[in-house]
Protein backbone atom coordinates (compact mmCIF):
# COMPACT_ATOMS: atom_id res chain seq x y z
CA UNK A 1 0.00 0.00 0.00
CA UNK A 2 1.26 3.22 -0.75
CA UNK A 3 2.25 5.52 2.01
CA UNK A 4 0.67 9.24 1.67
CA UNK A 5 3.21 11.77 1.40
CA UNK A 6 3.52 15.28 2.10
CA UNK A 7 4.08 17.25 -1.66
CA UNK A 8 6.21 20.16 -2.48
CA UNK A 9 3.82 22.67 -5.02
CA UNK A 10 4.89 25.21 -7.22
CA UNK A 11 2.32 27.17 -8.24
CA UNK A 12 3.23 29.54 -11.62
CA UNK A 13 1.63 32.84 -10.80
CA UNK A 14 1.81 35.66 -13.39
CA UNK A 15 -0.72 37.84 -11.95
CA UNK A 16 -3.46 37.21 -14.51
CA UNK A 17 -7.20 35.90 -13.74
CA UNK A 18 -6.26 32.37 -15.00
CA UNK A 19 -3.39 31.75 -12.93
CA UNK A 20 -5.35 33.29 -9.46
CA UNK A 21 -8.15 31.03 -10.89
CA UNK A 22 -5.50 28.01 -10.66
CA UNK A 23 -4.45 29.01 -7.55
CA UNK A 24 -7.69 29.19 -5.87
CA UNK A 25 -8.44 25.48 -7.51
CA UNK A 26 -5.26 23.99 -6.47
CA UNK A 27 -6.49 25.36 -3.10
CA UNK A 28 -10.47 23.96 -3.14
CA UNK A 29 -9.39 20.55 -4.44
CA UNK A 30 -5.87 19.28 -4.27
CA UNK A 31 -4.05 21.16 -1.36
CA UNK A 32 -3.56 19.40 1.90
CA UNK A 33 -2.09 20.98 5.22
CA UNK A 34 1.21 18.98 4.89
CA UNK A 35 1.74 20.29 1.54
CA UNK A 36 4.34 22.95 1.18
CA UNK A 37 3.85 25.72 -1.41
CA UNK A 38 6.08 27.74 -3.59
CA UNK A 39 4.52 30.45 -5.65
CA UNK A 40 7.02 31.26 -8.72
CA UNK A 41 6.63 34.42 -10.67
CA UNK A 42 8.18 35.07 -13.68
CA UNK A 43 7.55 39.41 -14.50
CA UNK A 44 7.41 38.89 -18.46
CA UNK A 45 8.75 42.74 -19.18
CA UNK A 46 7.21 41.81 -22.96
CA UNK A 47 3.83 41.82 -22.14
CA UNK A 48 4.32 44.39 -19.56
CA UNK A 49 5.30 47.25 -21.67
CA UNK A 50 4.36 47.47 -24.85
CA UNK A 51 6.22 50.36 -26.64
CA UNK A 52 9.42 49.09 -28.50
CA UNK A 53 12.56 50.57 -26.74
CA UNK A 54 14.20 52.70 -29.61
CA UNK A 55 15.71 55.85 -28.42
CA UNK A 56 19.12 55.43 -26.51
CA UNK A 57 18.47 58.45 -24.41
CA UNK A 58 19.53 57.32 -20.67
CA UNK A 59 16.50 59.05 -19.14
CA UNK A 60 13.69 57.77 -21.25
CA UNK A 61 15.07 54.03 -20.90
CA UNK A 62 15.40 54.72 -16.84
CA UNK A 63 11.59 55.84 -17.04
CA UNK A 64 10.43 52.81 -19.05
CA UNK A 65 12.00 50.60 -16.32
CA UNK A 66 11.17 52.12 -14.03
CA UNK A 67 7.50 51.70 -15.24
CA UNK A 68 8.33 48.24 -16.13
CA UNK A 69 9.11 47.73 -11.97
CA UNK A 70 5.79 49.45 -10.55
CA UNK A 71 3.92 46.89 -13.12
CA UNK A 72 5.44 43.93 -11.63
CA UNK A 73 5.29 45.35 -7.95
CA UNK A 74 1.41 45.86 -8.60
CA UNK A 75 1.33 42.29 -9.84
CA UNK A 76 3.21 40.79 -7.03
CA UNK A 77 0.95 42.67 -4.61
CA UNK A 78 -2.26 41.28 -6.27
CA UNK A 79 -0.60 38.03 -5.87
CA UNK A 80 0.34 38.60 -2.15
CA UNK A 81 -3.22 39.67 -1.48
CA UNK A 82 -4.99 36.57 -3.21
CA UNK A 83 -2.74 34.33 -0.75
CA UNK A 84 -2.89 36.25 2.26
CA UNK A 85 -7.30 35.99 1.56
CA UNK A 86 -6.83 32.71 1.60
CA UNK A 87 -4.55 32.05 4.24
CA UNK A 88 -2.04 30.07 3.81
CA UNK A 89 2.07 29.56 4.14
CA UNK A 90 4.19 30.67 0.91
CA UNK A 91 7.20 31.00 0.17
CA UNK A 92 7.02 33.51 -3.12
CA UNK A 93 9.79 32.94 -5.99
CA UNK A 94 10.59 35.79 -8.16
CA UNK A 95 12.91 34.33 -11.16
CA UNK A 96 13.78 36.31 -13.89
CA UNK A 97 14.61 34.73 -17.64
CA UNK A 98 11.81 33.20 -20.21
CA UNK A 99 8.78 31.97 -18.24
CA UNK A 100 8.43 28.75 -19.27
CA UNK A 101 12.58 27.75 -19.08
CA UNK A 102 12.24 29.63 -15.74
CA UNK A 103 9.60 27.84 -14.25
CA UNK A 104 10.92 24.31 -14.73
CA UNK A 105 14.37 25.15 -13.81
CA UNK A 106 12.74 25.97 -10.51
CA UNK A 107 10.76 22.80 -9.82
CA UNK A 108 14.35 20.81 -10.56
CA UNK A 109 16.13 23.25 -8.58
CA UNK A 110 13.36 22.98 -5.70
CA UNK A 111 13.00 19.27 -6.03
CA UNK A 112 9.49 20.12 -6.36
CA UNK A 113 6.48 17.39 -6.54
CA UNK A 114 4.05 18.98 -8.54
CA UNK A 115 3.79 22.20 -10.72
CA UNK A 116 0.41 23.83 -11.10
CA UNK A 117 -0.32 26.33 -13.94
CA UNK A 118 -3.35 27.78 -15.39
CA UNK A 119 -4.31 27.59 -19.49
CA UNK A 120 -2.94 30.99 -20.39
CA UNK A 121 -1.62 34.55 -18.83
CA UNK A 122 -1.41 38.01 -19.61
CA UNK A 123 -0.07 37.30 -23.09
CA UNK A 124 -1.84 38.70 -25.62
CA UNK A 125 -1.85 35.72 -28.63
CA UNK A 126 -5.42 33.89 -27.88
CA UNK A 127 -4.91 32.04 -31.20
CA UNK A 128 -4.29 28.79 -29.08
CA UNK A 129 -6.38 26.87 -26.46
CA UNK A 130 -3.16 26.72 -24.42
CA UNK A 131 -0.53 29.55 -23.58
CA UNK A 132 2.77 29.39 -24.68
CA UNK A 133 4.47 29.40 -21.11
CA UNK A 134 1.68 26.40 -19.83
CA UNK A 135 2.33 24.37 -23.13
CA UNK A 136 6.15 24.68 -22.43
CA UNK A 137 6.10 23.94 -18.73
CA UNK A 138 3.81 20.69 -19.70
CA UNK A 139 6.41 19.65 -22.52
CA UNK A 140 9.28 19.66 -20.80
CA UNK A 141 8.19 19.30 -17.01
CA UNK A 142 9.76 15.75 -15.39
CA UNK A 143 7.16 16.29 -12.74
CA UNK A 144 3.39 15.86 -12.98
CA UNK A 145 1.81 19.18 -13.58
CA UNK A 146 -1.52 20.33 -13.31
CA UNK A 147 -3.30 22.50 -15.94
CA UNK A 148 -6.22 24.29 -14.41
CA UNK A 149 -8.80 24.99 -17.03
CA UNK A 150 -11.42 27.59 -16.73
CA UNK A 151 -14.83 26.85 -18.15
CA UNK B 1 -13.05 26.01 1.68
CA UNK B 2 -11.45 22.27 1.16
CA UNK B 3 -14.32 20.04 0.12
CA UNK B 4 -14.29 16.21 -1.99
CA UNK B 5 -13.94 15.67 -5.17
CA UNK B 6 -14.57 13.39 -8.33
CA UNK B 7 -11.51 12.21 -10.05
CA UNK B 8 -11.74 10.54 -13.23
CA UNK B 9 -8.33 8.51 -13.91
CA UNK B 10 -7.62 7.43 -17.63
CA UNK B 11 -5.69 4.17 -17.40
CA UNK B 12 -4.06 2.03 -20.14
CA UNK B 13 -1.99 -1.61 -19.33
CA UNK B 14 1.21 0.75 -19.28
CA UNK B 15 3.93 1.19 -16.15
CA UNK B 16 3.01 5.08 -16.88
CA UNK B 17 -0.40 4.45 -15.58
CA UNK B 18 0.63 2.41 -13.01
CA UNK B 19 2.81 5.09 -11.52
CA UNK B 20 -0.02 7.44 -12.45
CA UNK B 21 -2.51 6.02 -9.52
CA UNK B 22 -0.12 5.60 -7.17
CA UNK B 23 1.08 9.05 -7.30
CA UNK B 24 -2.34 10.05 -7.10
CA UNK B 25 -3.27 7.71 -4.13
CA UNK B 26 0.31 9.07 -2.61
CA UNK B 27 -0.38 12.70 -3.24
CA UNK B 28 -3.63 14.10 -4.15
CA UNK B 29 -6.42 11.67 -2.88
CA UNK B 30 -8.17 13.31 -0.19
CA UNK B 31 -10.43 11.44 2.03
CA UNK B 32 -14.28 11.66 0.59
CA UNK B 33 -12.69 12.03 -2.41
CA UNK B 34 -14.73 9.62 -5.31
CA UNK B 35 -12.57 8.25 -7.96
CA UNK B 36 -13.88 6.99 -11.30
CA UNK B 37 -11.35 5.03 -13.44
CA UNK B 38 -11.55 4.92 -17.05
CA UNK B 39 -10.06 2.47 -19.68
CA UNK B 40 -11.10 2.49 -23.37
CA UNK B 41 -9.23 -0.56 -24.89
CA UNK B 42 -7.77 -0.74 -28.25
CA UNK B 43 -10.32 -0.26 -30.87
CA UNK B 44 -9.74 -2.75 -33.86
CA UNK B 45 -12.41 -1.83 -36.31
CA UNK B 46 -10.13 -0.11 -38.88
CA UNK B 47 -8.25 -3.14 -39.25
CA UNK B 48 -11.02 -5.48 -40.49
CA UNK B 49 -10.49 -4.80 -43.88
CA UNK B 50 -6.82 -5.71 -43.51
CA UNK B 51 -6.89 -9.05 -41.06
CA UNK B 52 -8.76 -12.15 -40.71
CA UNK B 53 -11.76 -12.49 -38.95
CA UNK B 54 -9.87 -14.99 -36.73
CA UNK B 55 -7.14 -12.96 -36.01
CA UNK B 56 -9.61 -9.75 -35.43
CA UNK B 57 -11.36 -11.81 -32.69
CA UNK B 58 -7.88 -13.19 -31.12
CA UNK B 59 -6.87 -9.17 -30.77
CA UNK B 60 -10.61 -8.14 -29.51
CA UNK B 61 -10.56 -11.29 -26.86
CA UNK B 62 -7.08 -9.91 -26.01
CA UNK B 63 -8.09 -6.02 -25.23
CA UNK B 64 -11.23 -7.55 -23.46
CA UNK B 65 -9.18 -9.88 -21.00
CA UNK B 66 -6.67 -6.78 -20.42
CA UNK B 67 -9.73 -4.46 -19.37
CA UNK B 68 -11.00 -6.83 -16.93
CA UNK B 69 -7.32 -7.32 -15.60
CA UNK B 70 -6.90 -3.18 -15.51
CA UNK B 71 -10.19 -3.39 -13.92
CA UNK B 72 -9.61 -6.09 -10.84
CA UNK B 73 -5.83 -4.85 -10.49
CA UNK B 74 -7.08 -0.70 -9.90
CA UNK B 75 -9.93 -1.26 -8.08
CA UNK B 76 -8.03 -3.88 -5.74
CA UNK B 77 -5.33 -0.94 -5.30
CA UNK B 78 -7.62 1.87 -4.51
CA UNK B 79 -9.87 0.40 -1.74
CA UNK B 80 -6.74 -1.20 -0.19
CA UNK B 81 -5.59 2.15 -0.01
CA UNK B 82 -8.72 3.01 2.13
CA UNK B 83 -11.02 4.99 -1.14
CA UNK B 84 -14.38 4.32 -0.65
CA UNK B 85 -16.45 5.51 -3.62
CA UNK B 86 -14.33 3.62 -6.68
CA UNK B 87 -15.68 2.95 -10.19
CA UNK B 88 -14.13 1.30 -12.66
CA UNK B 89 -15.32 2.30 -16.53
CA UNK B 90 -14.74 0.63 -19.99
CA UNK B 91 -15.62 2.41 -22.43
CA UNK B 92 -15.46 1.54 -26.30
CA UNK B 93 -14.31 3.83 -28.77
CA UNK B 94 -11.79 5.09 -31.96
CA UNK B 95 -10.95 7.94 -30.00
CA UNK B 96 -9.92 7.49 -26.50
CA UNK B 97 -9.27 11.29 -25.74
CA UNK B 98 -13.24 11.73 -26.75
CA UNK B 99 -14.63 9.19 -25.04
CA UNK B 100 -12.37 10.38 -22.02
CA UNK B 101 -13.97 14.01 -22.22
CA UNK B 102 -17.24 12.71 -22.80
CA UNK B 103 -16.96 10.49 -19.79
CA UNK B 104 -15.41 13.57 -17.33
CA UNK B 105 -19.16 15.53 -18.65
CA UNK B 106 -21.01 12.92 -18.14
CA UNK B 107 -19.96 11.98 -14.97
CA UNK B 108 -19.73 15.78 -13.83
CA UNK B 109 -15.90 15.17 -12.84
CA UNK B 110 -13.95 17.65 -11.39
CA UNK B 111 -10.57 16.73 -12.68
CA UNK B 112 -9.07 14.30 -15.00
CA UNK B 113 -5.88 12.48 -14.01
CA UNK B 114 -3.54 10.77 -16.50
CA UNK B 115 0.12 9.74 -17.45
CA UNK B 116 1.75 12.07 -20.36
CA UNK B 117 2.23 8.56 -22.29
CA UNK B 118 0.78 5.33 -22.67
CA UNK B 119 1.25 2.42 -25.02
CA UNK B 120 2.24 3.90 -27.78
CA UNK B 121 5.44 2.86 -29.19
CA UNK B 122 6.71 6.27 -30.89
CA UNK B 123 8.62 8.16 -27.88
CA UNK B 124 9.65 11.14 -30.45
CA UNK B 125 7.59 13.39 -27.98
CA UNK B 126 7.34 14.20 -24.33
CA UNK B 127 3.50 13.67 -24.54
CA UNK B 128 1.46 11.06 -26.01
CA UNK B 129 -1.45 11.97 -28.40
CA UNK B 130 -4.22 10.52 -26.12
CA UNK B 131 -2.76 13.06 -23.31
CA UNK B 132 -1.87 15.85 -25.42
CA UNK B 133 -5.69 15.80 -27.41
CA UNK B 134 -7.48 15.61 -23.99
CA UNK B 135 -5.51 18.13 -22.32
CA UNK B 136 -6.57 20.25 -25.75
CA UNK B 137 -10.06 19.27 -25.29
CA UNK B 138 -11.05 19.42 -21.20
CA UNK B 139 -12.85 21.96 -19.46
CA UNK B 140 -11.57 21.05 -16.53
CA UNK B 141 -8.66 20.66 -15.12
CA UNK B 142 -6.14 17.93 -16.14
CA UNK B 143 -3.03 16.58 -14.17
CA UNK B 144 -0.30 15.43 -16.64
CA UNK B 145 1.62 12.39 -14.56
CA UNK B 146 4.94 12.43 -15.91
CA UNK B 147 7.13 9.09 -14.90
CA UNK B 148 10.40 10.08 -13.81
CA UNK B 149 13.23 8.89 -16.14
CA UNK B 150 15.30 6.68 -13.33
Amino acid sequence: MSAVKSTKVLIAMDGSDPSLYAFDWYMDNIHKPDNSIIIAHVPDYKSLVKSPIISSDPALIAALMKEEEAEVDKIISKIKEKVNVVGVKCRMLRLSGDPGHAIVKASETEKVDCIVTGTRGLGTVRRTLLGSVSDYIIHHSHVPVLVCGHK
Amino acid sequence: MAHPSTILIAVDPSENSDYCVHWYLERLHREGNKVIFIHVPEYWGDMAQRISPARLDVLWKESQYKAKQLKETYTKLATDGGLSSVEFLIEEGQEPWSVIVKASKDKKVDMIVMGSRGMGTIRRTSLGSVSDSVLHHSHIPVMVVHKPKH
